[in-house]
């Protein structure tokens, strides 16, 4: 006998932060996660009844935020703006004055940010849910449905991805202190 | 075969630039207080569909959903119910609209208050949107049908006997009229996040879009709302202002109308 879905309240106590912090780790900024975090779950609520339980719940979530991510990412107004390199440095050099430890902290954020956008999504996703979200390699195939070997294969490429463009970033870095010396 | 080690653990073998970068965007955990202002939004989502339900008058509820709705009733926060009196007080409400009634997709969520997580958007170029005049065709929204109060009158559908909290069970109702909801929700969004990131224009542009698709909305007083805001950002005061006494006057009991008070009162 089928039990009857899980109520939309304790789902959403129980995974408001699972879907917060996914849908960042899948490249929503941090001003618009509220509204994507309401629309995961307004959409929870109008699917909840029909969830039969062949997946685990946190799974079939964490698809919802991807696809919800995945649209957000193709709207006009994220296209529309642009980090480009040069306006980090500007930045950087605007805050030469202000406390070094918070100025450098979001400017490695924006950085860090920024080289993991250069990751296929399917990378990114392992990437991220290994290296930051501290999930094991059979968690995140369970989470993802798919198979262990396939994460491990994602992984490796997207390490490749991230450190390429690190040292990419360190270059620049280094180039930048020359021309400031 | 085991997993390697994490790039930020010691024996992970990232350099240190790796370990930095990765340490700065560790933490993504949702500020204090996201949690309630969220489900005080959601709230007021599905109170706002609620009433396009009751108003397409094509809504049976179950009694399963009957049971739904007094369990989310009891559980609903002051906050909550208190927004949703104030909002409901005088809209009809035949019956409550379920889940079904925001359709895949439907994404505009009503706040109470800014959330209090920040973005700073001096790092940011912003490619500003094709130059039109987009002000010119936004007229003001004409007061939605549904402001009948319940019982008024003997023509008036009677007042629900359940609190109009959300439900989480289907329910019938006008396909079309869900479909709609969900292009103006959508668009609202899209609104509101290019108003947020510093673009006013840029939503205005999207509001007239959506004046085009839809021109007597389901979700008018939403799109006035971001209208005079947006005008407001943009430094055209006196419009308005003039729009938001003028809501502020057709809407005295909206729970926008907190929103737009400073800028109907500003001198």
């Amino acid at each position: 006998m089928m039990s009857s879905p899980p109520e939309f309240r304790a789902v959403y106590e129980a995974y408001f932060d699972f879907v917060w912090r996914s849908l960042r780790r899948l490249g929503v900024r941090e001003a618009d996660t509220m509204d994507l975090t309401q629309r995961v779950f307004l959409t929870v609520h109008l699917r909840l009844a029909d969830f039969e339980g062949r997946s685990l719940l946190r799974t079939w979530l964490f698809g919802i935020c991807q696809r919800m991510a995945s649209d957000y990412r193709r709207s006009a107004s994220v296209r529309r703006e642009i980090v480009t390199e040069t306006a980090e440095l500007d930045s950087q050099r605007a805050d030469e004055d202000g406390p070094l430890t918070i100025a450098e902290s979001r400017q490695r954020a924006i950085r860090a940010e920024s080289i993991l956008s250069k990751l296929p999504e399917p990378q990114r996703v392992v990437f991220v849910l290994f290296e930051l979200e501290d999930m094991s390699g059979d968690d995140i195939a369970a989470l993802l449905d798919i198979s262990v070997g396939t994460v491990r294969s994602r992984l490796r490429l997207a390490r490749e991805t991230f450190r390429r463009e690190v040292k990419r970033l360190a270059a620049i870095e280094s180039a930048g202190r020359r021309e400031a010396v | 075969m085991t997993d390697p080690e994490r790039l930020l653990s010691a024996a992970g073998g990232g350099d240190e630039l790796e370990r930095e970068l990765l340490s700065s965007i560790r933490d993504v955990s949702p500020p204090y207080r996201a949690k309630s202002q969220a489900w005080d939004g959601i709230a007021g989502h599905l109170a706002a569909a609620a009433v396009v339900g009751a108003a397409g008058a094509h809504v049976a509820m179950s009694a399963p959903a009957g049971a739904a709705v007094k369990e989310a009733a009891t559980v609903a926060t002051p906050v909550v119910s208190g927004l949703l009196r104030a909002f409901t007080t005088k809209v009809v409400l035949g019956t409550v609209v379920a889940g079904s009634t925001v359709a895949a997709g439907a994404s505009w969520v009503h706040h109470q208050q800014r959330p209090t997580v920040s973005t700073s958007v001096s790092d940011r170029k912003v490619v500003p949107a094709a130059t039109h005049n987009p002000t010119a065709v936004l007229a003001p929204v004409n007061p939605p049908a549904v402001d009948v109060p319940c019982g008024s009158t003997l023509d008036a559908p009677p007042c629900p006997k359940v609190a109009d909290a959300p439900s989480n069970r289907a329910a019938k109702q006008d396909p079309g009229q869900a479909r709609l909801l969900a292009i103006e929700s959508e668009m609202l969004t899209d609104a509101r996040a290019q108003l947020r990131s510093g673009d006013p224009r840029g939503a205005l542009a999207v509001l007239e879009r959506l004046q085009v698709r839809s021109p007597k909305p389901i979700l008018g007083q939403e799109r006035e709302v971001l209208t005079i805001q947006a005008l407001s950002a943009l430094g055209q005061n006196e419009t308005a202002k003039r729009r938001a006494k003028a809501f502020v006057a057709a809407y005295p009991n909206s729970p926008h109308t907190t929103q737009l008070r400073h800028i109907a009162e500003d001198p």
